[in-house]
């Protein structure tokens, strides 16, 4: 193809923008409870060999002492990466929220049976009594508030008791269990702050917080986003600026090209 | 005759195909009488000179845009562009010409700190060595993960390689956190990987000398034949840092701006050659 730069220099653009939407993704959710930043990963394209291209064949390649030319054809954002970095985590009093302090992900019951894991630990009680997510998703394990309840109380293992109105006794009402991957950075992200488990992530290990590998749980608190704003901000300047350069060569392959139509008068 | 022979080998020439030309045959002496002729291969030549030129220039361009494409690919090795003068016997004459080579650039790119311990970046000139289908390749884009299998890999699930075929650490991700403390993962900087204090295995690093033996393969890989690729220890690695790309944008842009003024001079030339063979044909025609 002539003017490989034109398509080299378009292909160079698309990625970058692919970076800017996806800063723009993490800068949206600076504010979202237990979001965890992804990062985009580029990588170069495939390269033509010119020199083996066009005889079919390289039998007299090593007699050649001088690099041959490859011309690339651009880069492409393959994949993101989730960063699950730990974020900051800030007091409430609200005695249904609770972060997650080191490893793992809370585990809810989607509408279709299936589970979810989140680090939103934002609950708050349905009318029936059940500790739901923010979205009204209960937890897997499916513990439910009496309504005669004082007050709700989480221990760092996941115990949640409860004390009694009538008589000040105090009731267990079920544990808190966390999820842990092998690989979180293959888990797939839903929206709604949730995660679904994938082949690249590997099955769950369920256990109670504080076992080992597990973050312990702290009532009361919640975690935050661990998207750090200077840090986007500089990502997105350098992609803003890499998208600049890129379409200057667009416009550079343009005027070549001008050029060439103007060679016939 | 002689006309077709030159035409076919004026093609060779466009695909820069030097080595792979035949001998022709020694241009009859008898042709330099017949003026006519000769003058119009004169006119000819410079033509095909400037077409190849023009040629030429498209392809350094499309060079400089990879360049400028991969302005923001962790590990990329921006390649140079040269002409190297060729002399070739082309039927019978000597005709110089210049042929665009490449050189990968293999000037360090920025550290950039992560705080990943599984980021890796190399200072220095050496390669990581990772495992594909289509074999050992090497790479320069150090942030890696473990796969479910407890294998160490690089973005394109490639197994890393250490001293001893791929690095394979399944205790790590069951140590991950041992008693409400992460299981830490040190790297030296000559590439030992500790687990908790104890040594384990050592990230394979590898440099080429002769870097027109490197090829490239895209993906962020490079290749080279086995024998030239030698153990590396004056390469540091960086742990929670990976590499940027080397490619600097003022450079890449001079070089843009610089090809297409070339262009359009290559252009002007090519279009007074026009006109002089236009009016060779008409003036001279009138007589």
């Amino acid at each position: 193809m002539p003017f490989r730069a034109l398509t080299t220099a378009s292909l160079g653009m698309s990625a970058q923008q692919k970076s800017v939407d996806n800063i723009a993704n993490n800068l949206s959710n600076v504010s979202t409870t237990g979001f965890k930043k992804s990062n985009i990963a580029f990588q170069d394209l495939f390269y033509e060999d010119i020199a083996v291209s066009k005889s079919g064949g390289s039998a007299n390649r090593m007699s050649n002492d001088s690099p041959r030319l490859q011309l690339g054809h651009g880069s492409q954002a393959v994949s993101t990466i989730r960063n699950f970095t730990q974020g900051s985590i800030s007091e409430t009093g609200n005695p249904l929220d609770m972060a997650i302090s080191g490893d793992g992900f809370f585990r809810v019951e989607k509408p279709d049976g299936s589970i979810g894991y989140t680090r939103d630990g934002n609950f708050t009680r349905d009318s029936s009594g059940m500790l739901v997510n923010s979205s009204g998703l209960p937890l897997a394990e499916q513990i439910e508030v009496p309504m005669e309840a004082k007050a709700v109380e989480v221990s760092q293992d996941g115990t949640v008791t409860a004390l009694m109105g009538g008589d000040n006794r105090e009731i267990e009402l079920g544990q808190i269990e966390l999820a842990r991957f092998s690989n979180p950075a293959g888990l797939k992200a839903e929206g709604g702050n949730l995660f679904s488990e994938t082949q690249a992530s590997g099955m769950p290990f369920v256990d109670h917080p504080g076992a080992e590998g597990f973050g312990n749980v702290r009532q009361g608190y919640l975690e935050g986003s661990n998207v750090d704003v200077v840090t986007e901000m500089v990502q997105l300047i350098e992609a803003q600026r890499a998208y600049e350069t890129n379409s200057k060569m667009v416009q550079s392959a343009e005027d070549m090209m001008s050029v060439t139509n103007s060679i016939k008068r | 005759m002689v006309r077709k022979q030159r035409y076919q080998s004026c093609k060779n020439i466009g695909g820069i195909e030097f080595e792979s030309l035949t001998p022709q045959p020694v241009r009859p002496d008898f042709l330099n009488q017949r003026n006519n002729e000769a003058f119009e291969d004169i006119m000819i030549d410079r033509l095909q000179a400037q077409m190849q030129a023009m040629q030429m220039l498209t392809k350094m361009q499309d060079v400089t845009a990879n360049n400028l494409a991969n302005i923001n690919t962790p590990g990329f090795k921006g390649s140079n562009v040269f002409q190297k003068m060729v002399q070739q016997r082309i039927d019978g004459q000597m005709v110089t010409k210049a042929v665009p080579q490449q050189q990968v650039d293999m000037q360090q790119g920025v550290l950039e700190p992560t705080g990943n311990p599984l980021d890796f970046g190399i200072k220095g000139k050496g390669f990581f060595v990772v495992e594909n289908q289509e074999g050992a390749q090497l790479s320069r884009d150090g942030r890696m993960h473990f796969n479910s299998n407890g294998f160490l890999v690089d973005e394109n699930g490639s197994r890393v390689m250490g001293d001893a075929g791929p690095i394979h650490m399944p205790e790590y991700l069951k140590a991950t956190g041992r008693g409400g403390n992460e299981a830490s993962l040190e790297v030296a900087d000559d590439g030992t990987i500790r687990l908790d204090g104890e040594v384990f295995d050592q990230l394979r690093i590898v440099k080429v000398e002769d870097t027109s033996q490197l090829e490239r393969k895209g993906s962020n890989y490079l290749s080279a034949p086995e024998e030239v690729m030698v153990d590396d220890p004056s390469s540091k690695i960086m742990q929670g840092y990976y590499e940027s790309s080397n490619v600097d944008p003022l450079n890449e842009m001079v070089d843009m701006m610089k090809t297409t003024k070339m262009f359009e001079s290559q252009q002007r030339a090519m279009t007074s050659t026009d006109q002089m063979m236009g009016r060779a044909t008409q003036e001279l025609g009138k007589f």
